[in-house]
């Protein structure tokens, strides 16, 4: 199977050290990551969201894909996490379970009774925040699995061994180029912006605003350009969106581990949805 | 040359869309910005390429949830039909009705009193509706009182949003750019998104106490985005698209 | 008509729609493994004759057409250009917007897959294409957009190549490229033209590459032909050609005006000619040279860069302790290959990027405590791509746009957009969005836009890059004069022609190093700095070395003017 630079890898710069699990079919990688998130429906308790981050670290150590790649969510989950326990503790109506903790902020003396808001810390809250917060943490794993083992080809090509229209393949591929085409404009439109006395990054959330609005325009323009241009050159190769593939260059097919990852995952999943307790 | 449009144009809302999240955040609900300038890209989209533009949303939405969001591929893509919605609304409106948008600008300085109004309107709307449904329903007055009074007052506010639209240029265009592509896309878009977020997904990423907050949130940032930059957007590039031959009348063509 | 004539195209007239009429009455006719060079200036429609050979004009591009084109017998208004396409091959000028894959193995294979052929056979054409441009098996996994310029180009090539095409039109392909990308690019079309017999329509302004390989010259202006003929016959009108924007071959032009029977079209050919003018001339001990500018060296400094390095994020060293310095009144060339740092020293300079080390003075402060609208007062920035820096939806609005940041009233921005746009030549076009203007035009907006703020240093990156002779010249005059008016002008550019004749002083940077800085003519001497740096010696120089190493006598000149006064006047002295 080919390696090619993991989607996080062009993203972040982060490349993936090779692994077992990297040379599996892009098929298998997708499908492991769609069934985890399917079995992370059914984690509504501890056990089957400890069952299941442990399940996805196991496939991250697998596939080698390096810690450093989880920095970048860190902010992510902190906020999130934040943001979870301050829902869970300040805006329940109706706070289930044991109260360990109660101050109230604001009381109004309303027709139908008197209205209390503040913070009140149950042991169902917590318990509930913490499986709100692990569950988090096993989102976050999931994609980092699927974005760090998969490559922008593996995703085309694999939707190519479907037989998905050569038209979806070809549009998912510019999709990717575009990315990368439009991160390197952006940056500098960025730069020609500050030498136009504009500082997107600087100043009052006003000014952040109106630099973002002025680096808009040269961005679409670059866009229909390039569409322009693009069009053109797949045109006059031959390439046009009525065209049917008669060969499929690259012929991947499933090995003894894919079946083994797929069945494992499987079993994680039925697993999880006994516990959880379907 | 529309595929190589709808492509490059949903990869320049998710490159808007991963920049605006980490420099405009909404600290709680990842890939939600608290002023989300991707829309700005999609919504315009949609009314220019009809069912392209939704999809660009969608697309760029679906991957913005994998990074950097980090939610799962099921997660995201329940979630990514929040944008979907928010192009799909105005360029329903703009085919359904055979308007031939036209931004052109005769009062320039309607738009920012309509952003203004809107903005203002959607505000107190939203406020007032929210304390009805959490506390008024339960505890009847004050609340009650009060969301009479904001919804009143907001409503009121929304609509001479709308009517000063009429003078910005051509009416029917602005009338229904305020109504479909501001008020109905941020508010249906805000809603499933927000429900995807805390009420219906496979799981909510967050808990369900936290809807109204995040729902809040995204209208009326998403209101901001586009009757600010949607709306210089649609002035800016609307003459370029035209003559470009990139905008389509139909839905796809 | 011949039988096997490939291309047919007979009074061919095209107007884009709500635009003017770019091609008016073109007649041309090809025959099978011809290398036809098409040049002419700017705007004379040379691309649009391109798209209209491969059917994308008149079918996907709305607008008037006129005549016949027919191409491998294929009716161009008929025929689909996907199946025009199969004989037709057409390689653009900037590779990058060709690429759509991320593997240049894949990018080769993505229009093999639609011919109905076997893995094995197009694995088969890969290899083969690849090999024919030069480039080996190791490239097909590696992302087209790490490449170089020219292996970029190349594989370009190979890509349309092994679609085995009849016909292969090339537009521009090395505008972009340094002269060891040009190299490779045309020794890559000589081997499939060898290999092949397939027919070279190639649009370029490098008339001296045209020369050597094409059998055929076609000059287009203003949307007719104006001279057709063999390389010796068309370009050895060398008045009319430059009076319309086309630089003549050096050498084409020292033998036309030496009175040689037929104009020789390359360096071999003319050598031993001109050797035997020199014997019968004994020139010798020859003064010759001309004199460069000196340094303002009184003048004081208004840019300086001390112990400057700077690494970008993931490690690469672009610049590595360079101290420089700029003066009032200097017009300066940087120059130097593909990343050896130059673009890297300009956004340095004005304050885009921070450096890692070292500092940055500006009229004698450090550009760190100052505020960024009054950096662009200071120092302004042209980008290569004129595209990056447009924001405004018109050519007034763009001039107005700096000068309104910094505060001017409305008045003042007025008039100085007038005046600006005036001396661009944009003033026609006020109205009008820029992203309607030709490549030309909106680089001069660009310029425009960046003058506006009368900044005292003023960079600009690859200025001329795709234009015209007449274009370029003029564009070099422009800030050349803005230099005068007390300013320092920094240039960023390849063309060694142009730098010899407006510049006084060029630094050569290579590897994140400055190799030379000093007058243009005393460095150019020096083969390591050439070398190292990858510097394009114009044609005349390159013909000077031989004759200076097979006399043996000194013959420092770089132009086909200072060749011909040498030689004209040592015949003086000698009639005397």
């Amino acid at each position: 199977m080919r390696t090619t630079r993991s989607i996080l890898h062009e993203m972040l710069g982060i490349p993936p050290r090779d692994s077992i699990y990297l040379r599996l079919h892009p098929l298998t990688k997708i499908s492991v990551a769609f069934l985890l998130s399917i079995a992370l429906i059914f984690a509504t308790n501890i056990a089957t969201v400890i069952l299941l981050l442990v399940a996805v670290t196991v496939f991250l150590l697998l596939a080698k894909i390096p810690l450093g790649t989880l920095q970048k969510y860190i902010v992510v989950i902190i906020s999130i996490s934040s943001f979870i326990i301050l829902a869970i503790f300040l805006l329940s109506p109706s706070p289930e379970g044991n109260i360990i903790y109660k101050k109230i902020f604001v009381s109004v003396k309303a027709e139908k009774g008197t209205w209390e808001w503040g913070l009140i810390i149950t042991d169902k809250g917590v318990e509930k925040a913490i499986i709100f917060i692990s569950r988090i943490l096993v989102m976050v794993l999931t994609a980092t699995l699927l974005l760090g083992s998969l490559s922008d080809w593996e995703v085309i090509w694999g939707l190519r061994s479907l037989r998905v229209p050569y038209v979806v393949s070809l549009a998912i591929a510019l999709f990717f180029r575009g990315i990368a085409l439009f991160l390197k404009d952006f940056q500098v439109i960025r730069e020609s912006m500050m030498v136009r006395g504009l500082d997107i990054e600087k100043g009052s959330l006003f000014l952040k605003f109106k630099a973002y609005i002025y680096s808009l325009t040269p961005l679409i323009v670059l866009m229909i350009r390039k569409s322009q241009e693009i069009s053109l050159a797949l045109e006059t190769r031959g390439i046009s969106l009525k065209e049917k593939t008669s060969t499929l260059y690259y012929k991947m097919s499933f090995t003894k581990n894919d079946f083994l990852v797929i069945l494992s995952t499987l079993a994680i999943l039925i697993f999880a949805a006994f516990i959880g307790g379907v | 040359m529309h595929v190589v449009s709808f492509a490059l144009a949903t990869a320049v809302s998710y490159v808007l869309g991963v920049v605006s999240s980490l420099i405009f955040p909404v600290l709680g609900a990842p890939g939600v910005s608290a002023l989300y300038v991707a829309a700005a890209i999609y919504v315009p989209l949609g009314i220019w390429m009809g069912l392209w533009g939704a999809l660009a949303g969608f697309i760029s939405c679906f991957f913005l949830g994998l990074w950097p969001s980090g939610y799962t591929p099921i997660q995201a893509f329940v979630w990514a039909l929040a944008d979907f919605i928010e192009a799909l609304i105005p360029a329903l409106f703009f085919k359904l009705l055979k308007i031939d948008p036209d931004f052109t600008l005769k009062k320039p300085k309607y738009t920012k009193l309509m952003a203004v109004l809107i903005v203002f309107g959607a505000l107190l709307l939203l406020l007032g509706v929210g304390v009805q449904v959490t506390l008024g329903q339960a505890f009847g007055e004050p609340f009650t009182t009060f969301y009479v009074y904001t919804v009143y007052i907001g409503s009121l506010l929304a609509a001479l949003g709308i009517i000063v639209s009429i003078f910005i240029g051509d009416p029917k265009t602005w009338v229904t750019y305020a109504i479909s592509g501001i008020l109905l896309a941020s508010l249906f878009s805000g809603l499933w998104g927000a429900g995807s977020l805390t009420l219906w997904n496979f799981p909510p990423p967050a808990p369900p106490e936290a809807f109204y907050v995040i729902f809040t949130g995204w209208v009326i940032g998403d209101i901001i985005v586009l009757a600010t930059v949607g709306t210089a957007m649609l002035v800016t590039l609307t003459p370029l698209i035209k003559r470009t031959g990139l905008y389509v009348k139909g839905w796809w063509s | 008509m011949p039988r096997n004539t490939i291309v047919e195209v007979e009074g061919l007239k095209w107007k884009y729609n709500e635009g003017k009429e770019v091609l008016k009455g073109v007649d041309l006719f090809i025959e099978k493994g011809e290398f036809i060079g098409l040049t002419g200036p700017s705007g004379a429609g040379k691309t649009t004759l391109v798209l209209a050979l491969t059917g994308v004009i008149p079918q996907r591009i709305p607008g008037d057409l006129d005549g016949t084109v027919k191409i491998c017998g294929f009716d161009t208004r008929l025929t689909e250009v996907s199946k025009i396409a199969r004989k037709v091959g057409v390689v653009f000028e900037d590779p990058e917007t060709q690429f759509v894959m991320s593997t240049v193995e894949d990018e080769m294979v993505l229009g093999l897959e639609t011919r109905n052929l076997d893995p094995s056979e197009i694995r088969e054409r890969v290899s083969w294409a690849l090999e024919l441009v030069g480039l080996d098996k190791s490239f097909l996994s590696r992302s087209p957009l790490e490449l170089s310029g020219g292996e970029k180009q190349r594989v370009a090539i190979a890509s349309v190549v092994a679609l085995e095409p009849d016909v292969l039109i090339l537009d521009e392909p090395t505008s972009d490229l340094d002269p060891i990308g040009k190299g490779e690019v045309f020794a890559s079309i000589e081997n499939l033209r060898k290999e092949l017999n397939t027919t070279i329509i190639m649009v370029e302004h490098e008339t001296e590459k045209l020369a050597e390989y094409s059998d055929r010259i076609v000059v287009l202006r203003d949307g007719k032909i104006e001279l057709e003929g063999d390389p010796s016959h068309v370009f050895s009108r060398i008045d009319f050609l430059k009076k319309i924007g086309v630089k003549p071959p050096e050498v084409v032009e020292i033998t036309t005006r030496l009175g040689f029977n037929l104009p020789a079209l390359t360096i071999e050919e003319a050598l031993p000619e001109i050797l035997n003018i020199m014997k019968k001339q004994s020139v010798k001990n020859i003064q010759a040279g001309k004199s460069e500018v000196e340094y303002v060296e009184d003048k004081e400094v208004v840019l300086s860069m001390k112990k400057v390095k700077y690494i970008y994020p993931g490690g690469i060293e672009a610049l590595k302790d360079v101290s420089v310095s700029f003066r009032r009144g200097e017009f300066v060339a940087v120059v130097g290959p593909n990343g050896s740092g130059k673009t890297t020293l300009a956004k340095l300079a004005c304050g885009v990027l921070k450096p890692t080390w070292g500092t940055v003075l500006l009229a004698g402060r450090d550009i760190k405590t100052m505020r960024r609208s009054e950096l662009v007062q200071k120092i302004g920035y042209v980008f290569q791509n004129p595209d990056h820096q447009l924001f405004c939806q018109s050519v007034r609005e763009e001039i107005a746009f700096g000068l309104r940041i910094i505060g001017l009233p409305e008045e003042q921005i007025q008039r100085k957009v007038e005046d600006i746009s005036k001396l661009l030549g944009i003033n026609n076009l006020l109205d009008e969005h820029p992203f309607f203007l030709s490549k030309g035009e909106r680089r001069r907006l660009a310029l425009a836009s960046v003058i506006a703020l009368e900044p005292d240093v003023l960079i600009v990156d690859e200025p001329t890059t795709g234009q015209d002779y007449k274009l370029c010249n003029e564009l070099m005059e422009l800030l050349d004069e803005y230099r005068r008016r007390g300013k320092t002008v920094i240039v960023i550019s390849h063309s060694i022609p142009l730098i010899l004749k407006h510049v006084d002083r060029m630094i050569v940077m290579y590897n994140g190093r400055i190799l030379a800085d000093g007058k243009p003519r005393k460095i150019l001497e020096n083969e390591n700095i050439i070398e190292k740096a990858r510097l394009e010696i114009p044609q005349t120089r390159i013909l000077t070395k031989k004759i200076e190493k097979i006399t043996g006598f000194p013959l420092p000149v770089y132009t086909p003017g200072e060749l011909l006064e040498v030689l004209s006047t040592s015949s003086v002295k000698n009639s005397v």
